[in-house]
């Protein structure tokens, strides 16, 4: 699930969507690739079965008894990741890619690489009977991208040949996400009724457009009253929508509770909407 | 940032919670109360102010290197193949390299270690920094090409575009959702910074999550609970804030902001008039708000 805009339901469909196919008799594995700020495990309960500290990023270290200040490092960095602080270079941890250019051109070795974690990934049991895979990116840093594939081969491994992995992807259209959808057999764009979110979700399309990612986009969060206009002006834009979500209080409540709202107000509006969603998404594409 | 530029940072980790719909806001307000002020959108994945504005006008080009291999030199060595970090360069043996372009990330490391000195410097653009106006108020923002990985490159220069041509004094940085590395970026470069969430367990949970981080940033927070009373039991949620927020010796004061169903139709069409109506509740917090930043930095 992808959407460019962030708060416009991914969490929502993936969490029902897994429950919905367990149901079904798929063998599941939901994901959670939005590291920086994973919610998936809030809906769908998460007991840690197994938490992996990740190595393999990495980042340039300064010694500064070698350095002789000739800042030939800050010249080489693509990533503005060197900075002048008093006169002496120095590693701005946040920026630092770990490509390693800046030791390459030091003339005096002084820069080294070395492995540092870019977060930490959990296998969990959900309440539902089918695993998680979650975790954290290290707090405000770089690297999810790499996170977010390890997930995924974590989850490939669980998977085994007749698995479904349901991945709820961070918002926007950055490292993360294209680390989510590389390879994926159907992208799912969920859109809300703002202009922000339209942005966003035309946005996302190119990125699946460009990795060749088939895709559906669903509309979440409607109102009745806004529903000609907006569906005017996704016409307008060449946008075509295959499934609605109506706002409805039920989500929010279930959310308050910590239960998908598919299993807690199965006969609420967004319930009903959701199950015929995912019978289509079923019928036509697994 | 220079010494007299005061940056109000606004974030929030949570998704949706309404960062932007708040940030433009009180952006707005200041600029009509003749404060210098300018909007920096931070968000270039998705720069949702753009939504609020006719048309924006491109002011720099981000470019980033990719290798061009200059064939006459190459000898095939495939040097640069074997040290390019991301595997983006491809060789059969003896022949010059080609370039898958999505792997490049632009370190140069192929024209560093190349013997002779067969990699020419080409370039692609990863992304942009535009500028706007939402009335008196103006606004810069950066914005990644769709497909490009680099997000937190291309808002640093932003950042950096705005320390070089940006000369008011006062900066309000809307930032993406999340809580990594752009964010640790606009703590880094904030005075103050405003923390939006709402009152769910999603919004807690994330909101945590930037608390957490801005312990290395120390900067002080004005945590404002939005869209309070959308629905019933927020309450409790406030108290949860409050539980989190009271131990914290960074934050400033926490604040709440009503939902209102006109603001939330005007932000979703990017009606500016709407949003900003004087005679709704949203305007005289959002005046508060104003004041209150005001006030911080009067200090």
């Amino acid at each position: 699930m992808v959407s460019g805009k962030g708060g416009v339901g991914k969490t929502l469909i993936s969490s029902n969507f897994s429950i919905y196919l367990h149901e079904n008799g798929f063998n599941v594995i939901a994901l959670d690739a939005d590291l920086e700020a994973p919610n998936l495990h809030l809906v769908l309960g998460g007991r840690v079965v197994r938490e992996y500290v990740e190595r393999g990023a990495k980042r340039a270290f300064i010694d500064r008894d070698k350095c002789i200040d000739c800042l030939a490092c800050i010249a080489t960095c693509q990533f503005k990741a060197i900075e002048l602080i008093e006169g002496k270079p120095m590693v701005i941890d946040y920026l630092c890619e770990g490509c390693g250019a800046c030791s390459l051109v030091c003339p005096r070795e002084a820069i080294v690489l070395k492995d540092v974690e870019p977060g930490k990934l959990r296998i969990m049991e959900t309440d539902y009977g089918f695993p998680l895979i979650s975790g954290n990116l290290a707090l405000g840093m770089r690297h999810t991208g790499k996170l977010v594939y390890r997930a995924k081969e974590m989850a490939e491994g669980l998977a085994k040949k007749d698995g479904v992995i349901v991945i709820d992807s961070a918002p926007g259209i950055g490292c993360p996400t294209i680390a989510a959808i590389s390879g994926a057999d159907l992208g799912i764009v969920v859109l809300e009724p703002s202009l922000a979110s339209l942005q966003g979700c035309e946005r996302v399309i190119k990125v699946l457009e460009h990795f060749k990612v088939p895709y559906l986009v669903i509309l979440n969060k409607y109102k009745e009253e806004i529903m000609k206009r907006i569906l005017d002006l996704l016409h307008r834009r060449g946008i075509k929508v295959e499934g609605m979500i109506p706002y409805d209080e039920h989500v929010y409540r279930a959310y308050v509770m910590g239960k998908p709202v598919i299993v807690k107000y199965p006969e609420s509006p967004a319930s009903r909407a959701l199950v015929k969603l995912f019978r289509e998404v079923i019928e036509s594409a697994l | 940032m220079h010494s007299n530029v005061q940056v109000i940072g606004v974030l929030g980790g949570k998704g949706g919670t309404g960062k932007t719909t708040i940030a433009l806001s009180i952006a707005y307000l200041l600029a009509k109360m003749k404060h210098d002020v300018v909007y920096i959108d931070a968000d270039v994945d998705n720069p949702s102010s753009k939504v609020f504005m006719e048309q924006v006008e491109i002011v720099k080009e981000l470019k980033a290197f990719i290798p061009s291999i200059d064939t006459r030199k190459c000898t095939g060595c495939s040097i640069c193949v074997r040290n390019c970090p991301e595997n983006a360069l491809v060789a059969p043996p003896g022949r010059p390299p080609s370039l898958i372009a999505e792997l490049c990330n632009g370190c140069t490391i192929c024209k560093i270690v190349c013997p002779h000195d067969a990699v020419k410097e080409d370039y692609r653009i990863m992304g942009y920094i535009w500028r706007g106006k939402l009335k008196d108020l103006v606004v810069i923002g950066g914005e990644i090409v769709p497909g490009d990985e680099r997000s937190p490159l291309v808002a640093h220069l932003l950042i950096d575009y705005v320390k070089d041509n940006v000369k008011n004094k006062i900066l309000l940085v809307d930032c993406p959702p999340g809580a990594g590395s752009i964010i640790s970026e606009v703590l880094n470069i904030s005075n103050i910074v405003l923390v939006i969430t709402e009152p769910t367990p999603m919004g807690i949970h994330d909101l945590k999550l930037v608390l957490d981080l801005n312990k290395r940033f120390k900067r002080q927070c004005i945590i404002v609970v939005n869209k309070v009373g959308e629905f019933d039991g927020w309450e409790s949620f406030i108290r949860e804030v409050w539980e989190i927020a009271k131990g914290l010796p960074f934050v400033y004061t926490l604040t709440m902001v009503p939902y209102d169903e006109v603001v939330h139709t005007a932000y979703s069409s990017g009606d500016l008039n709407k949003l900003m109506d004087e005679k709704r509740p949203f305007y005289r917090v959002i005046n508060s708000l104003a004041r209150l930043v005001e006030g911080v930095f009067n200090d």
